[in-house]
């Protein structure tokens, strides 16, 4: 088992490595010896302002070097780093950081101006550390202090502070959509990332020769793979410029120019990349392996894009950030029609997976049931929620007496004749859309909170570029313009999460037992989206 | 309604951005306002060709001519050709 840290990856190609490129952002590029030396100048800096071990400390800008040098700066002091969404509206990032207790943030000048309304919405901010501006760009809101990127340059950079750690410490705290409305604070050790990584760099043979694309956001477990992977081996992590993925035939070019070598995404930037990207035009040679996860991808695409990039490897990662990646499926090169679906595939190593019927016994092969996970990959608990925490993880799962904790997917699986586990769906109302997951709950205690909305309900219309698209149906008191909701809705709720169609009722439709009926305003969604479709 | 306004009512109740509409001019920058989200630029395009009955080309999917909403009325334009 692992007893390196995570940070300690960062050190280790910094001695092994030292002129090799670390991180490409745009036209900026570090070596590794020189963000192993800014990092632990943060280090020092985060600890002369009170930052000690076990505390939590934000990550609030866009993906960046600055954000790479802030997480092992994070790190180094002994902290766990937790990022906020960027694009996510301060009503809902104020309670994740007053959740976290996030009293210091890594940040950017150019999310100064919202750090007011931040600290409003209940961030309890003492201390925010500005790593891309000086003093006079900044002005700091009340009663926060502003740290700028001079003040680093005090610290020294040749090691780290002396902070005693263990791998069970926590490494990063994610936040995730909750079924209430309160987003869940998903809690990982350095001995949860390291387990992944260390399985994953083997498994896809990543050197110090590789490029590895970073395109998922940072508060996305997609990340953990493309950064600390990349500090494992002494490779390159090259950030996909925001702007650029919406550009799929730009971004395409960018990925031949830029020498990526390992691809990791959510299954829809691939698609995109097929529908719009020209991507049989681009030659990719240095593209040896494709990683997706976070959604079923449609293997009409799938298979198109193998096609194209007939010298790479393709394989599905799956697991719930709870368990970072807990199964894995490779892509057979297979001749014929491709098959509807995929699996997840096996578990990775060092973990067990199980199918776990509605009485708690484990089910044979092919029987469908619960997902039930345990190993070195599986999470501590969720921050400050022991209820939670206690209701997903089991400790002493069918007698065990110590070891890892079973955790609870929530995911109905089963395990197909060659070994393979087949995902069939959700026990509750998950779902995924764009890779991100989202609680219908999460949204529907949003949209409540309008004066207009009397009652709301809030489906998935499946849809095969983005898996999922969501519909809200509501009752007004008054009349109200969907555009008004969609606004509101915006202001509360991160992008991925906000409603893309509305339709307004009477009444919502009950079931005999009074409960709002879900499954017929969710079967009369999938039929109009068909109907506008046929329309067209 | 004019082009550029048919595209500004198009975004508005297809796009998720949590800005303020009423300030999206035709000279508004898009790309530096986050207001297109890169997963929906795909949709974007689907929307635009059904619209205005126009065939966009990937290669025209580019930064400069989705940078404003009157880049955007002047690529579908070209296009109206």
């Amino acid at each position: 088992m692992s007893t390196t840290l995570v940070h300690d990856l960062l050190h280790a190609s910094a001695e092994r490595f030292p002129s090799r490129t670390a991180v490409v952002d745009g036209e900026r590029s570090v070596t590794y010896a020189e963000l192993d030396a800014t990092a632990n100048r943060l280090a020092h800096l985060l600890a002369a302002r009170r930052v000690r071990k076990g505390d939590r400390v934000g990550l609030y800008l866009d993906k960046s070097l600055e954000s790479l040098i802030g997480i092992y700066g994070i790190l180094k002091a002994g902290a766990a780093y937790v990022p906020l969404d960027p694009g996510a509206p301060p009503l809902r990032l104020g309670p994740i950081a007053r959740d976290a207790g996030l009293s210091c943030l890594v940040t950017s000048k150019a999310k100064a101006g919202l750090w007011r309304s931040l600290i409003a919405e209940g961030a309890p901010v003492e201390t925010l550390v500005v790593l891309d501006g000086d003093d006079r760009e900044v002005t700091p809101p009340d009663r926060a202090e502003v740290v700028t990127a001079s003040a680093i340059d005090e610290h020294p950079s040749d090691g780290p502070p002396d902070v005693p750690r263990a791998n069970s410490d926590l490494a990063y705290i994610l936040y995730t959509s909750g079924s209430t409305g309160v987003p869940k604070g998903v809690m990982l050790s350095h001995l949860n990332a390291m387990s992944f990584v260390d399985w994953a760099t083997g498994e896809f043979g990543v050197t110090e020769d590789d490029r590895l694309s970073s395109h998922a956001p940072l508060h996305f477990d997609l990340s953990v793979f493309d950064l600390f992977a990349a500090a494992k081996a002494g490779a390159a992590v090259v950030l996909v410029p925001q702007q650029l993925a919406l550009f799929p035939f730009e971004l395409a070019k960018w990925i031949r120019d830029t020498g990526i070598t390992v691809w990791y995404s959510v299954p829809s930037i691939l698609t995109s990349l097929v529908l719009r990207g020209r991507l049989n035009e681009t030659e990719l040679p240095a593209v040896r392996t494709v990683l997706f996860a976070g959604e079923v991808f449609p293997t009409k695409y799938l298979y198109q894009v193998m096609q194209i990039l007939t010298h790479a490897r393709f394989a599905n990662l799956f697991g719930p950030t709870e368990t970072n990646v807990c199964t894995w499926y490779e892509v057979p090169r297979s001749a014929g029609e491709p098959a509807d679906s995929i699996p997840i595939g096996r578990a990775i190593n060092g973990v067990e997976t199980f199918a776990v019927g509605e009485d708690g016994s484990v089910l044979a092969h092919g029987e469908v049931g619960e997902l039930y996970v345990r190993g070195p990959t599986v999470m501590q608990g969720y921050w400050g929620d022991e209820e939670r925490t206690k209701a997903a993880l089991l400790r002493h799962w069918q007698g065990e007496s110590g070891g890892f904790p079973v955790y609870r997917t929530g995911d109905l699986a089963y395990l197909d004749d060659n070994g393979d586990w087949i995902f069939l769906g959700r026990r509750d109302s998950q779902i995924k859309s764009r890779g991100y997951r989202i609680e219908l709950g999460d949204i529907e205690a949003a949209l409540s909170q309008h004066p207009s909305v009397l009652e709301c309900a809030v489906v998935a219309v499946p849809d095969e570029a983005v898996t999922n698209r969501i519909k809200a149906f509501v009752v007004a008191s008054e009349s109200v313009e969907a555009s008004e909701l969609s606004r509101f809705c915006a202001g509360r709720l991160p992008r991925y999460m906000t409603p893309e169609f509305y339709e307004f009722l009477d009444e919502l439709p009950r079931s005999s037992t009074g409960k709002i009926d879900r499954r017929t305003l969710a079967a009369g969604a999938q039929t109009t989206a068909a109907a506008s479709d046929a329309g067209e | 309604m004019s082009t550029e306004e048919q595209i500004k009512d198009l975004m508005a109740s297809n796009l998720h951005w949590s800005g303020s509409w009423a300030d999206v001019d035709t000279d508004y920058p898009l790309l530096d306002n986050q207001v297109v989200d890169s997963l929906d630029m795909v949709t974007l395009i689907s929307l635009l060709e059904d619209e205005f009955d126009v065939e966009i080309d990937d290669r025209d999917v580019v930064p400069s001519n989705f940078a404003s909403i009157g880049r955007i009325a002047a690529l579908v334009e070209s296009r109206r050709q």
